[in-house]
């Protein structure tokens, strides 16, 4: 594939790749844009070529996987090296700011879940794959995602029931304060 | 794939989600232009790891070339005096379930003229102990001879000292 058809794909696929790069980076938006940006030079630098044997989609999430991997190992390093927090929070403070509230429970659900189901869940609902594919970008055996699939779905309707059971108490607390639960 | 209840509020809540994350997309002309420009990182972290590698290496090359060249001293000696070994004569092979280790060269120390070996041998077997004094005594010939049941009375009254012999008499 030639580089100006495959830069015309990447440019079709590019939101999909940055919502999936954003849930491999746990949401922290600054930390997505890098890894994003750094599969774009590997691309160009030709460390990642696509060979045509798998969806180009399924292709550039692992490649998105596997970097976001690796560049969160750089920084853990990093962090342990030189400690500077103040930055990522408050970026992922502004950006958490925007979001509705049903979101934000939303998003602590999921960042409760288990990275392989939390990633199963994505790739299945937000990007719309099938299992076998979700299977593929992740690098496992589709009996694999299946189980991820099944214990995420379970898992993240106990955490929602749960928020939402906490949210109802808190709710009826700011109205009431003087009920005794 | 028909979704069953849940699946449908999971599904709703990822599709808001989605909704929501296009809106804070960066362009992908910036991200791209920006990885057309970006010259390839220097691993910071991975060159350090190099050298400290590298170090532990030569200190380690160090320390072996070290054990493998240098003799004691005390061993050179020994080497002097005892004479060498029959070649011919083999030493007992030992029982080991392990595998020799292939020999090492040692470095062959230059042999000292005969002369020079036979005098540091005569030296060496002339030597006495500087404690052997303390073993000689006054008493010392009764216990080096001792009386013989066929000596005639005479003879045994010799181990005798004097006053016994006056004490025998009276």
């Amino acid at each position: 594939m030639e580089l100006a058809e495959l830069r015309l794909q990447l440019e079709e696929l590019h939101t999909a790749s940055f919502g999936w790069a954003l849930s491999c980076c746990r949401q922290n938006y600054a930390e997505a844009e890098e890894v994003l940006q750094t599969v774009y030079l590997k691309i160009l630098q030709g460390k990642a070529s696509f060979d045509g044997q798998s969806k180009l989609q399924t292709w550039l999430f692992a490649v998105i996987r596997n970097t976001a991997i690796s560049e969160r190992r750089k920084s853990l390093v990093r962090s342990i090296a030189t400690p500077s927090f103040e930055n990522t929070i408050d970026a992922r403070s502004q950006i958490e700011l925007e979001r509705s509230e049903v979101q934000q429970r939303f998003q602590a659900a999921l960042q409760r879940l288990p990275a392989r189901q939390r990633e199963t869940l994505h790739l299945v609902f937000y990007q719309e794959l099938s299992l076998s594919e979700a299977a593929q970008v992740m690098s496992i055996s589709i009996g694999s995602a299946r189980q991820h699939y099944e214990r995420g779905k379970k898992r993240l309707r106990e955490l929602l029931d749960r928020e939402e059971m906490d949210y109802g108490i808190g709710w009826r607390r700011k109205e009431n304060p003087g009920t005794v639960l | 794939m028909e979704l069953a209840g849940d699946e449908k509020r999971i599904q709703a809540l990822f599709s808001e989600l989605r909704f929501e994350d296009q809106s804070l997309a960066p362009s992908f002309k910036r991200l791209w232009q920006s990885a057309q420009t970006t010259k390839p990182k220097r691993l910071l972290f991975v060159e350090p790891m190099v050298v400290l590698g590298s170090v532990a290496m030569i200190v380690a090359l160090a320390m072996w070339t070290r054990d493998t060249s240098t003799q004691p001293a005390f061993e050179r000696d020994v080497a002097a005096v005892v004479p060498t070994v029959d070649s011919r004569v083999e030493a007992p092979k030992k029982l080991s379930s392990r595998k020799r280790r292939p020999l090492q060269r040692k470095k062959a120390w230059p042999k000292e003229p005969e002369h020079v070996v036979i005098e540091q041998a005569a030296v060496l077997s002339s030597w006495q102990s500087p404690t052997n004094a303390l073993m000689e005594f006054t008493a010392g010939t009764v216990f080096k001879s001792l009386p013989d049941l066929t000596e005639s009375v005479t003879d045994l009254e010799s181990y005798l000292s004097i006053n016994e012999v006056k004490e025998l008499k009276q």
